[in-house]
């Protein structure tokens, strides 16, 4: 592995010593450091491929500012000697997206972790990068308040950073991504200075993204390249008392997604409507080979999230579920339609209890504590075929083919995300997996989803599709260069 | 607990889902609401998580990782007190703490100069020079009990095992007197050790010094064998986990139980008489030592004996039981203090988190927990409103 920004054999030690100085004027010896071992850690990722045996790239520094003004210098200092920065908070986002692809200073941002403010009749929270899903979920609980909250990371993760990657949150059947969720933010821009976005911009609220031109469009899924944000605005929604989650199953992705998924998803009377497939919902609890499903069970698990804030309200929702299901049974187009009883922990989590009790139990399906994670955003009605290939390219590699659906807003569009756990000890596995991950990443492209939290190869793929838009890139291009002359934002990344 | 041969590296490296290779890097391990992990807290940085630290060994075995003193020191900044073991939901989280063992003996096998840090090296060369990490005279081991009706053991039904701490640190000996007071109150039949007492071995096990930690534990098990030891007290629950769990691996058969356990017995058997125990109207928070609670998974023993107290309010701190916050002591750190001080070290951010619960009384079952907090009141300028004492202390005093 090379030495990241100052390239082996063309290390400058003077300037090497002399931004470590720097940096350590502007957060104190303490919360700076160019030593190897604090270092390594940061050189790899959960997914990507990227592990402690194959890391992908290293910081050259790592750096622990505490507030807006140090997070200012930095950026300043980096400009002065033309040295990358990567943002970075808790490294969960299983895309490579933190890990340095050319070194680099590494800003750490997990410290700054205040709830800025709750403000509970415009209903919005403003929060630093470093406040972890649990800790905001903890505290809004007391008020009775959640925000869309993520259940496939772990509650250590940030939501800063999640609202930012386009994660998915347990309400997404009803307001979308995450990353549509975003009210305003504050950002230092890769040139130093500090601005407001979104309604923060132009008012003393945190509430809106609109009606005024989006910046804040600049910073969602740019992956960190067009600057560091330092608050964000999200808006939070009253807690519903009742809950309950009602799991359907049946024999053919058809069945599951065309017939009920899709349909049901337009009575919008869900907040979340999830298709898990068989080997999905048993690479958490069995280790490879799963071996053939068993007849007795479905091929694809829908989970449906219904929420009343009266017994009313939900008992609706539930009759309503149940005579949509009695619609479809009756028109004969879904025979393998089956309730189910799912385990009390999966309906406690998914009704927002969290930690959530089984988000990476899968990573051990191989004994192998490593996981490549392929996500996008398909449209729905690509689903099925999508479904089909994916599991062939699985498959026949030998590995489950293991993917699970979730509607956004509606039915018009949603998360199609493949999970790959291996041994990342068996170099033979893991160039199997390198040909996976290529594979479903066509895949995606091929029925025209786009992966999020992209690693550089995955973006490269998309950006050079015959179906991407030349003047899309460019138009990336163009802004990248507006906001960050110098080039030193989280290079490599989006291809920028 | 289950017991197993302890493994080196090299035979975790050969077990091969068993050495870091297993860690997902998932970020289960940091905090989710709350600090859990004390030197992550201290310092900041990734390496000093749980994860951190398997990375760097996975690192290190595959050579992407240079075993440095930088590594050296990130290995035994861990205090070991397994609470990354309660938020890691992968097979790995019985192998954590292991790794991270076998890691140390690693580092302590490349000899005694760098990468080892110096203030490993000194606490392991006092104990084998002095037989205490404290570097005090071994001679002196028994001077605390000067003066107290205590019988050097010869046969009694048990054998009260003191440990260094008990022996050497003011708050220890404090504890092991009260402690006694207790066990003649209750007319127990128990001898000491005193100055024939040796080092229990835990902390040097922790820190990797196998060959030193089977000399000791095998000239213990020796001594106990020779004078008939069926049944050992132990102050300390760092003695408590080896001499159970560990030195059955090295021959030995006799029962070991915590002080807390027996003080439970003995009020449940009616020998210690809890309804005269009264301390008046008084609020008492309960610190969960790592190795009686996370590590033993006895979180109750100490809590009965407390709630027996007519009068004592026994309140809890937010993160308790499995999610207790370490004291900072563990890992041989009460010594090397390779964590260092300031107010994000452990002891502090506990103690002020047993403040928050309005306690009076700040109750342990450590004496590595009750010199840790004793130094964190003083440092918090918390003196006077919150006072440190271990379950005997207090029960002692109610009597």
């Amino acid at each position: 592995m090379g030495l990241g920004y100052f390239k082996q054999g063309e290390v400058d030690e003077k300037q090497k010593t002399e931004i470590l100085k720097k940096l350590v004027d502007i957060v104190g010896e303490d919360r700076v450091s160019d030593d190897d071992a604090v270092l390594f850690p940061y050189s790899y990722d959960v997914g990507n491929l990227s592990t402690p045996k194959h890391p992908a790239g290293k910081p050259d520094y790592v750096i622990l500012p505490v507030t807006v003004e140090e997070v200012q210098s930095i950026v300043l200092l980096a400009n002065e000697y033309k040295i990358p920065l990567i943002p970075f908070i808790s490294g969960a986002n299983m895309g490579g997206c933190a890990v340095p692809e050319q070194g680099g200073i590494l800003v750490d941002l997990h410290k700054m972790n205040k709830i800025v403010e709750i403000n509970e009749k415009a209903n919005y929270v403003v929060v630093e990068p470093g406040v972890t899903i649990g800790m905001l979920e903890k505290t809004l609980a007391k008020l009775n308040r959640w925000v869309s909250t993520p259940l496939a990371p772990p509650a250590a993760a940030s939501i800063v950073g999640n609202v930012l990657l386009s994660g998915i949150g347990h309400v997404s059947a009803h307001y979308g991504n995450q990353g549509e969720l975003l009210n305003a933010a504050e950002v230092v821009l890769p040139t130093g200075e500090v601005v407001k976005v979104g309604s923060a911009g132009l008012t003393n609220s945190w509430h809106s993204r609109y009606p005024m031109p989006d910046l804040t469009g600049l910073f969602v899924n740019w992956q960190g390249t067009t600057g560091i944000v330092t608050k964000m605005g999200i808006p939070m929604y009253e807690r519903p008392p009742y809950k309950d989650v009602i799991t359907f199953g049946f024999d053919t992705y058809e069945e599951a997604i065309d017939e009920f998924m899709i349909p049901w998803s337009r009575k919008e009377l869900a907040h979340d409507i999830t298709g898990l497939n068989w080997p999905l919902a048993n690479i958490s609890v069995k280790k490879h080979p799963l071996g053939e499903r068993p007849a007795d069970q479905p091929l694809v698990f829908v989970l449906s999230v219904v929420a009343g804030y009266t017994t009313e309200e939900i008992e609706f929702k539930k009759k309503a579920l149940y005579a949509f299901v009695e619609d479809i049974k009756q028109s004969g187009k879904v025979p393998s339609i089956k309730e189910i009883e799912m385990p009390e922990k999966t309906k406690d989590y998914r009704a927002v209890n969290i930690p959530n009790p089984y988000a990476f139990l899968y990573a051990d399906h191989r004994n192998g504590g490593a996981v490549y994670w392929c996500g996008s955003f398909m449209p729905a009605d690509q689903w099925v075929p999508a479904y089909k290939q994916a599991d062939a390219i699985m498959s026949d590699l030998g590995f489950a083919a293991a993917t699970r659906v979730s509607m956004f807003r509606g039915s018009h569009y949603g998360m199609f995300r493949s999970i790959v756990p291996y041994n990342k000890d068996d170099d033979q596995e893991v160039e199997k997996v390198r040909k996976v991950a290529e594979g479903l990443v066509k895949n995606v492209i091929e029925h025209d989803g786009v992966a999020y939290k992209q690693p550089t190869w995955a973006s490269k793929l998309t950006l050079e599709s015959e179906k991407a838009d030349p003047n899309y890139n460019q138009m990336m291009q163009k802004i990248k260069k507006t906001l960050d002359p110098n080039g030193i934002m989280n290079p490599g990344k989006w291809n920028l | 607990m289950e017991q197993q041969k302890m493994r080196s590296l090299q035979e975790c490296k050969d077990v091969l889902h068993l050495c870091a290779s297993s860690c997902l890097n998932c970020t289960m391990c940091y905090p989710v609401f709350e600090p859990n992990c004390p030197s992550l807290e201290q310092f900041g940085f990734m390496s000093y998580s749980s994860k951190g630290r398997s990375g760097l060994i996975y690192g290190y075995i595959t050579g992407n990782q240079e075993l440095t003193p930088k590594m050296s020191e990130v290995m035994y900044s861990c205090n070991l007190c397994k609470a990354c073991t309660v938020g890691c939901q992968q097979d790995w989280k019985d192998y954590i703490v292991e790794g991270f063992e076998a890691m140390r003996e690693e580092v302590v096998n490349k000899g005694t100069v760098p990468p080892v840090p110096a203030q490993v090296r000194d606490f392991l060369t006092a104990v084998q020079t002095h037989g205490n990490p404290y570097k005090l005279a071994g001679e002196e081991r028994g001077k605390w009990a000067e003066g107290l009706d205590v019988n050097k053991y010869n046969g009694e039904d048990y054998l009260l095992y003191i440990g260094c701490e008990g022996s050497y640190d003011p708050k220890g000996q404090d504890m092991a007197r009260a402690l006694i007071e207790l066990l003649s109150k209750a007319e127990v039949s128990f001898g000491i050790l005193g100055n024939d007492e040796k080092c229990d071995g835990n902390e040097v096990n922790r820190l990797g010094e196998r060959g030193l930690y089977e000399m000791l534990a095998e000239e213990n098990i020796k001594q106990f064998k020779e004078l008939g030891v069926k049944k050992v007290i132990t102050l300390s629950p760092h003695a408590y986990h080896t001499m159970k769990n560990e030195y059955p691996l090295y021959g030995a058969d006799f029962e070991v139980i915590h002080y807390t356990q027996l003080l439970q017995q003995l009020i449940d058997d009616k020998k210690i008489d809890a309804a005269k125990a009264n301390l008046g109207s008084v609020k008492v928070v309960y610190h969960d030592s790592c190795f009686l609670g996370r590590y033993n998974e006895d979180y109750d023993s100490p809590r009965e004996v407390l709630e027996s107290i007519n009068g004592l309010e026994l309140v809890e701190m937010p993160r308790n039981k499995e999610s207790s916050f370490c004291c900072g002591g563990g890992g041989g750190n009460f010594i090397t203090d390779l964590l260092g001080s300031g107010p994000n070290s452990a002891n502090r951010i506990r103690t002020r988190e047993a403040m928050s619960t309005e306690a009076e009384i700040l109750a342990v079952s450590c004496p590595i927990c009750a010199s840790m907090f004793e130094d964190a009141v003083k440092s918090e300028g918390m003196e006077g409103k919150l006072k440190v004492k271990d379950v005997a202390q207090i029960l002692n005093e109610a009597l």
